[in-house]
């Protein structure tokens, strides 16, 4: 077995046993996981093809509001909605953030996808996109999904299942040839590729995992609306997650989603949502100054402490 | 038909120029630094509470404590969260979104999220130019507004601080060597932005109301101004604000007004994608 | 036929014209020099020739092929590679990746790494990363990744700059190994009229944007234009 399976099998059983310890909230376990699945596909493409994607959300989005739309309006069953959502979400997504990512990079390709998730917004809240969408008031109710232990572990197998496809990924040719594109696209442009082949195709896989997750979430939450889709402060949270966790490594993002969803589970009672919102934007702040690296480069010291020689993990 | 024609070009010459001294601010420091501060909307509504809260108490001279207070207030901004990491376009992204969100939900704490419409004119009355009916003091404010560009505008070409806020976006190193203070002319067009944004915050939030969502939008217009016009052009701000004005108030009349801002981010897309540079100054990124 | 062809290329710049209808033609298993006082449009017309920029005017051929509006890497993929005059590396990753690169991209055996390694002299460091290469090292490492993609002509750019006349020797025993060993088709592009007068059959003189004179070093320096070009 190879070190990458042998990891995502342990992270896998680790996911099962909080899943099982805290069957009570397993509703916080599941939206723990959906958003490590968010943040985890987000940082896949971003921290690896060196594109600030700012317009992840549209995967989330699309995969979500294509399964909402097929099972709400023309009253497909939930599991054909959410395969359909899933294949049709990555698909808009990447026809549309993949040819801008070939002609933009850096700072330009930030403000476009930051940019195309705000007006995507207002077209779905639009009158034009009513009748698809119910504005401000989503599509509601659709077939749900419960918050059983056996759906909290299926996500998990989710999670790890792609978060080994990720680690094969960048473990592979296509992964090296990306390590060079991320730091200087004409390396590969002078060693007789086209970078963005390589870097579309990491795009390919992050929309994937993302537009199966919107689908997914969109019945969990029994509603799709632009808060749980679209919206800046949605992408924003998965950032802050991704930030919080590590975005430099694809466990990091669910050690922040775990971090910032049971912040938010024992500040509730506590504090209003606002404040909540506060502390855990302040949170990411602190993080990313203090340690650019997130709380993932913190576990690693303690675990190489723990297993010496250990070498850090991707 | 004529009558909204007059309609869309003098409204949209109205908010041209409130947009144009709300993004002034914006875009010279996107110019000057090569960053962009998503933070600088959030004061924008900052100092729209600031203008309802002291009112009552400060009267007519409300601004003239507000207007150099919020100019303080972006001083600050940048010497604390900016100045430090001002060579880090990502940081600055990430550090003034976070802000933003953050100043939003701490308002959000203390004001109701809805609009209130409690900034009082100085002007009350209505004028009429060619069967159109504006507000006196909506008038007063695009007067001030394009006061203030035009009197930019000469500043920038007449005189040697806006001569090297002008010639910064060209040459950081150039500016460097010949001993031009960066970080001082920073500070600088972060105060004058934040009393322009001020001013911007008095007539727009008069007319439209104050309420703690009221940056989001108006980030969009700084966004858009500041892409179609290119960074740090006093001149590329003027064009661009009179096109995203007209275009805006022309969306609003003759199409349907919910989806203004899908037609200006479009714009704004397009020019990021297709013309980088915008109609005059630098390339962004 | 000629392996590659420049037919009266023009390039211009905001304000400057760099290549002035440039025509230049290369026989295969030919070392070319190409000198030219500065700013004479010697690496315009390089990285015109790979595909940085696209010509204003004429067109370039590649063994009768027009790669004209090709893109760079297939221009690489066609055989045609060039070094770069400040070396191109990204200092996190090892040399060995470097030249693995273009071996992986290309789907060439494995065994190329260290052929490569050995025909430049990198072999002993391979697992160090670029950053701790010395001029001579860079130079090497340059040539390396070029070789990396089995070209069958070669430009290299400014490859004597930096280097001392015992370290430019080096590089020329390099040229001439894979001159020979490789069947390669080259062009030694450089300053240094000393060194390139050592490597090369025949060589092109450049002056604002326009060939002006070839030949031998001998019948080049009987040539007035040339003269007037570097004494300015």
């Amino acid at each position: 077995m190879s070190r990458d399976s042998v990891r995502w099998a342990a992270t896998f059983v680790a996911l099962t046993l909080a899943a099982v310890l805290f069957r009570a909230d397993i509703s916080f376990v599941i939206s723990a996981t959906f958003f490590a699945i968010f943040a985890m596909s987000w940082s896949f493409f971003t921290s690896y093809s060196g594109y600030l994607n700012l317009g992840h959300v549209i995967f989330i989005g699309m995969g979500g509001y294509t399964s909402a739309i097929l099972n709400y309006h023309l009253d497909w069953p939930m599991p054909v909605s959410i395969v359909i959502g899933s294949i049709v979400g990555t698909l808009l997504g990447w026809l549309y953030l993949n040819p801008i990512h070939k002609r933009v990079s850096g700072l330009s390709f930030e403000m476009v996808s930051f940019l195309s998730i705000i007006a995507l917004t207002n077209l779905v809240l639009s009158g034009y996109a009513r009748p698809l969408t119910n504005g401000d008031l989503g599509l509601s109710p659709l077939d749900g999904i419960f918050s059983t232990l056996g759906f909290a572990i299926g996500i998990a197998a989710l999670l790890c299942l792609f978060g080994y496809g990720y680690s094969r990924f960048l473990s592979s040719n296509s992964g090296k040839i990306v390590d060079f594109a991320r730091e200087s696209q004409d390396i590969v442009r002078t060693a007789g590729a086209d970078p963005h082949r390589y870097t579309g195709r990491l795009l390919l896989l992050s929309g994937l995992l993302a537009s199966t997750g919107g689908a997914l979430y969109v019945h969990y939450s029994g509603a799709a609306v632009v808060s749980n889709t679209f919206e800046l402060a949605f992408m924003i949270r998965i950032v802050v997650i991704a930030i919080i966790g590590g975005r430099f490594s694809l466990y990091g993002s669910i050690v922040g989603a775990y971090f910032v969803v049971f912040a938010g589970f024992l500040l509730k009672p506590v504090v209003s949502s606002h404040i909540e919102f506060l502390i855990i934007y302040g949170l990411g702040f602190a993080i990313y100054f203090l340690w650019p690296k997130g709380l993932i480069s913190i576990l690693e010291v303690a675990i190489r402490r723990v297993v010496p020689g250990r070498k850090s993990v991707q | 038909m004529f009558e909204n024609v007059v309609y869309v070009i003098i409204y949209g010459l109205i908010f041209a120029s409130l947009y144009g001294i709300m993004t002034v601010g914006f875009s010279l420091v996107c110019g000057l630094g090569g960053f962009f501060d998503i933070a600088l909307p959030a004061y924008f509504m900052v100092g729209a509470f600031m203008i309802v809260e002291l009112s009552p108490y400060l009267g007519n001279g409300t601004m003239l404590i507000v207007a150099p207070g919020l100019g303080l207030l972006c001083v600050a901004h940048y010497l604390l969260f900016i100045r430090p990491q001002r060579d880090n376009p990502y940081r600055v992204f990430f550090a003034t979104i976070l802000l933003a969100l953050g100043v939003e939900s701490l308002m959000a704490k203390f004001f109701s999220s809805g609009y209130t419409f409690k900034i009082a004119p100085l002007l009350s009355g209505n004028v009429n130019i060619f069967d159109v009916e504006i507000r006196q003091q909506l008038l007063l404010g695009g007067a001030v507004g394009w006061i203030a560009l035009f009197g930019l505008r000469y500043i920038s070409h007449n005189t040697n601080i806006g001569r090297a806020v002008i010639g910064i976006p060209q040459s950081v190193r150039g500016s460097q060597v010949i001993g031009l203070d960066v970080v001082r002319i920073q500070a600088i067009v972060y105060g004058v932005g934040g009393v322009l944004l001020a001013l911007g915050a008095y007539f727009y939030g008069g007319y439209l109301g104050v309420s703690v969502h009221m940056w989001a939008y108006p980030l969009v217009i700084m966004f858009t101004i500041t892409t179609v016009g290119g960074l740090g052009s006093i001149n590329g701000i003027m064009i661009a604000t009179v096109l995203v004005g007209w275009l805006e108030v022309a969306v609003v009349t003759f199409i349907d007004p919910r989806i203004r801002a899908f037609v200006i981010l479009s714009l704004a897309i397009a020019i990021l994608i297709f013309r980088p540079r915008g109609l005059a100054g630098k390339r962004i990124g | 036929m000629p392996v590659l062809e420049v037919r009266d290329v023009g390039k211009v710049f905001p304000g400057v014209i760099a290549l002035g209808g440039v025509t230049l033609n290369i026989e295969q298993g030919e070392v070319r020099g190409l000198i030219g006082p500065n700013g004479a449009g010697k690496s315009t017309l390089i990285t015109t020739i790979m595909g940085v920029h696209r010509p204003d005017s004429g067109s370039i051929w590649f063994r009768g092929e027009d790669i004209s509006r090709m893109h760079i890497w297939d221009r690489v993929r066609k055989g045609l590679n060039a070094t770069h005059q400040t070396a191109l590396y990204v200092p996190e990753l090892s040399i060995r990746r470097h030249i693995e690169l273009g071996i992986m991209v290309n789907g060439f055996p494995a065994t190329d790494v260290m052929l490569i390694a050995e025909t430049v002299g990198l072999e002993g460091e391979m697992d160090e990363n670029p950053d701790v290469l010395s001029a001579l090292g860079a130079k090497k490492l340059e040539i390396a990744k070029a070789l990396s993609t089995r070209p069958s002509f070669i430009m290299l750019d400014e490859c004597f700059a930096g280097l001392s006349f015992e370290e430019g020797m080096e590089v020329i025993e390099i040229i001439r190994k894979i001159a020979e060993e490789r069947q390669l088709t080259v062009l030694v592009v450089d300053h240094n009229l000393a060194l390139v007068e050592r490597v090369a059959h025949v060589t092109t003189v450049i002056d604002r944007g326009v060939v002006i004179a070839e030949g031998t070093f001998e019948e080049l320096f009987s040539n007035q234009d040339v003269v007037d070009a570097y004494m300015g």
